[in-house]
């Protein structure tokens, strides 16, 4: 299995302002929800070629998955981690990685990628 | 190999298998495993596929469904005892394949009781009643945990169905030898044996998946230390 090192991003509140910020396009990324003991979850894994549009749809109406939509609209702290991957092969390759490591609840099924890479996901 | 669960819910049972059979070299997702006998009562079975085919055409037709469960049990013990004696005649018990039945049905009473029973060929089919109000038979040890996590006498046929569909995805997630079609059966004192549709059993799968037990991310929460502030491909 081959294995690619990537680098992660501090994690970053997750709304619109800071998506925004952010001069980003393809790679990976994680969104996580503060828990009442202090530490932050993983509920999505996503990857594209532009991913700052991505967060951005998650954000919006427009978002398709009904369940993330209304999950994101709770006031509650959510952050996303990002890493820039070029190869659009990769980035889905990460994505299952991450998916089968987290087991996001909001994702609706593993990522369809034909790659298996190893990727550092810290 | 097999998977097949009998659970008692509060308005019928609830019966459901695995479709997979598995020899050394090939296996086969099509495989019936239940079966009913009269409409309120079912067998399931599990051990050598092609065996438990003939040995339930060689038993079946000469069962009488109507006088209880219990009763049915009893018959099946006889009936399976000597079939076996008969069949394996040449063999010790302990060299004679394995044959395990799940019976589950009504009694006789005045208010019927769902009742589940276990019968295995390697104790000449003694009937052993299902205590915890459900059994397994086959591989049955991760359907065990989460039946005896998550299993309370209240549920309902619906939600027994969604419960064995989850025991039996679970099971063929660890396990390649449990697998194809995933079949669900209900039936109680009143209403007549029936299958879930497939396109049901999938709708069950895909709730299943929200399923709290398979999020991992609980034991990995990000390190808010970790990361770069502007980090390159």
């Amino acid at each position: 299995m081959p294995s690619i090192k990537i680098n992660w991003s501090k994690l970053i509140r997750f709304n619109k302002e800071e998506v925004e910020k952010l001069d980003i396009f393809g790679g990976v990324y994680r969104i996580s929800k503060k828990a009442e003991d202090g530490k932050y979850y993983v509920f999505f894994v996503g990857s594209g070629e532009d991913i700052k549009q991505k967060l951005l749809s998650h954000l919006s109406d427009e978002e398709a998955n009904t369940r993330l939509k209304n999950y994101l609209q709770q006031k509650s702290d959510f952050s996303f981690r990002y890493a820039l991957v070029k190869e659009r092969n990769m980035q889905e390759a990460v994505e299952k990685q991450m998916y089968k490591h987290y087991i996001p609840e909001y994702n609706p099924e593993e990522p369809k990628s034909s790659l298996d890479v190893e990727a550092n996901l810290n | 190999m097999t998977l097949v669960i009998g659970l008692k819910s509060k308005d019928g049972i609830v019966v459901a298998s695995d479709s997979k059979a598995s020899s050394e070299i090939t296996s086969n997702s099509t495989v019936q495993k239940v079966f009913k006998l009269g409409e309120h009562s079912a067998v399931g079975i599990a051990g050598d596929g092609g065996l438990a085919m003939y040995f339930l055409d060689q038993i079946q037709g000469g069962l009488n469904h109507n006088t209880g469960i219990l009763d049915l049990a009893e018959q099946i013990r006889v009936k399976g005892k000597d079939k076996f004696n008969d069949f394996f005649e040449h063999l010790p018990p302990e060299k004679r394949p394995s044959l395990s039945l799940l019976l589950a049905g009504y009694t006789n009473d005045h208010v019927p009781k769902a009742e589940i029973y276990k019968l295995n060929s390697k104790d000449n089919f003694v009937p052993r009643k299902a205590v915890t109000g459900f059994e397994c038979i086959g591989i049955p040890y991760i359907a065990d945990y989460l039946l005896n996590r998550l299993y309370e006498p209240e549920i309902r046929v619906d939600a027994g169905g969604e419960l064995s569909v989850l025991c039996i995805q679970e099971t063929e997630d660890q396990d390649a030898s449990v697998g194809g079609a995933t079949r669900v059966y209900s039936f109680s004192a009143t209403k007549n044996f029936q299958e879930i549709s497939p396109t049901d059993v999938e709708k069950l799968k895909e709730k299943n998946k929200q399923f709290q037990i398979r999020q991992k991310s609980r034991f990995y929460p990000e390190d808010p230390d970790a990361g770069s502030e502007n980090p390159t491909s």
